[in-house]
């Protein structure tokens, strides 16, 4: 199954670094969005269809968690499968995101093997909405 | 957390982070030498002084962007990324550290890291740790607000 995945980071070193993990793993992606917050990921999620975010939670702007709780809310996003890939570990700050249908976390640091199984886990998730 | 300890602990969370990150193996060292420096830096929030730092030498800087980037260090993109890279280290050594060190300290949450333009102030309220890998490249990192640091689990 062919992914299109939007990547949430800050950080355009960590896409690139993430972008390169999901090829190593063997993901099939059929097409990789970037935003740099959660913003400019919300405007892009309104016109683009995508079938997983990958999101950082640590963002100048809108952090992660804003920004998933924000899809949540929404009838149109809130089918889309969220893994959140990020530095904190802060166990109430998972709950609270596991709260609002995050469906994974690949924290930072992670290899290709811990994405590829996290893609084992969570693909019959991945097909929400807007999945090609 | 006795200092020592602290340092100990410190310089182990940043050894696996470069190791698994960057793809260098560094360990501690005691030589304090920085050559064309470049450090940044992130507040702990919470944390009454905290603030977490990772210095390394532009040169090193640039090897460790293209580690991440996977491309050649003579590629125009790591010369442009060196900030980048050492900010995206720094932010991954400070989740660890959360987690593994601060983890007793209440809403400790990580800031933003951003390029130190100045040498930072000292207070005596932090701990530095110096590390060097085969080719004797530099990295340091340092830990502010240590008082209000409380044994992790």
């Amino acid at each position: 199954m062919s992914h299109s995945i939007l990547i949430v980071d800050d950080s355009p070193i960590m896409r690139k670094m993430i972008k390169r993990a999901l090829e190593v793993a063997g993901v099939e992606v059929d097409q990789v969005f970037e935003a740099g917050d959660g913003h400019e990921a919300l405007r892009l999620l309104e016109c683009t269809p995508v079938s997983l975010v990958l999101a950082d939670i640590n963002m100048p702007t809108m952090n992660g968690e804003e920004m998933i709780s924000a899809m949540s809310r929404s009838a149109a996003l809130s089918a889309i499968p969220v893994v959140v890939i990020s530095s904190e570990r802060s166990p109430e700050r998972m709950d609270r995101l596991r709260m609002l249908g995050v469906k994974g976390q690949l924290p930072k640091p992670f290899t290709p093997e811990d994405v590829h199984a996290l893609f084992s886990e969570i693909v019959p998730s991945a097909g929400g909405r807007n999945a090609t | 957390m006795p200092p020592d300890e602290l340092r100990s602990r410190l310089g182990a969370i940043a050894c696996r982070v470069l190791e698994d990150t960057a793809f260098v193996f560094a360990e501690p060292s005691a030589s304090t030498v920085r050559h064309d420096w470049m450090e940044v830096a992130l507040p702990l929030h919470g944390l009454e002084g905290g603030s977490l730092a990772l210095g390394a030498s532009r040169g090193f800087a640039v090897q460790l962007a293209a580690n991440m980037l996977g491309v050649e260090p003579d590629d125009p993109e790591s010369e442009s990324s060196a900030s980048e890279a050492l900010s995206e280290l720094l932010n991954i050594f400070a989740g660890v550290v959360a987690h593994e060190i601060l983890g007793a300290s209440p809403m400790v949450r990580i800031g933003i890291p951003a390029p130190l333009l100045e040498a930072p102030s000292t207070t005596g309220d932090e701990i530095e740790v110096m590390l060097a890998t085969d080719e004797g490249e530099a990295i340091g990192v340092r830990l502010a607000g240590i008082s209000a640091v409380r044994t992790a689990g």
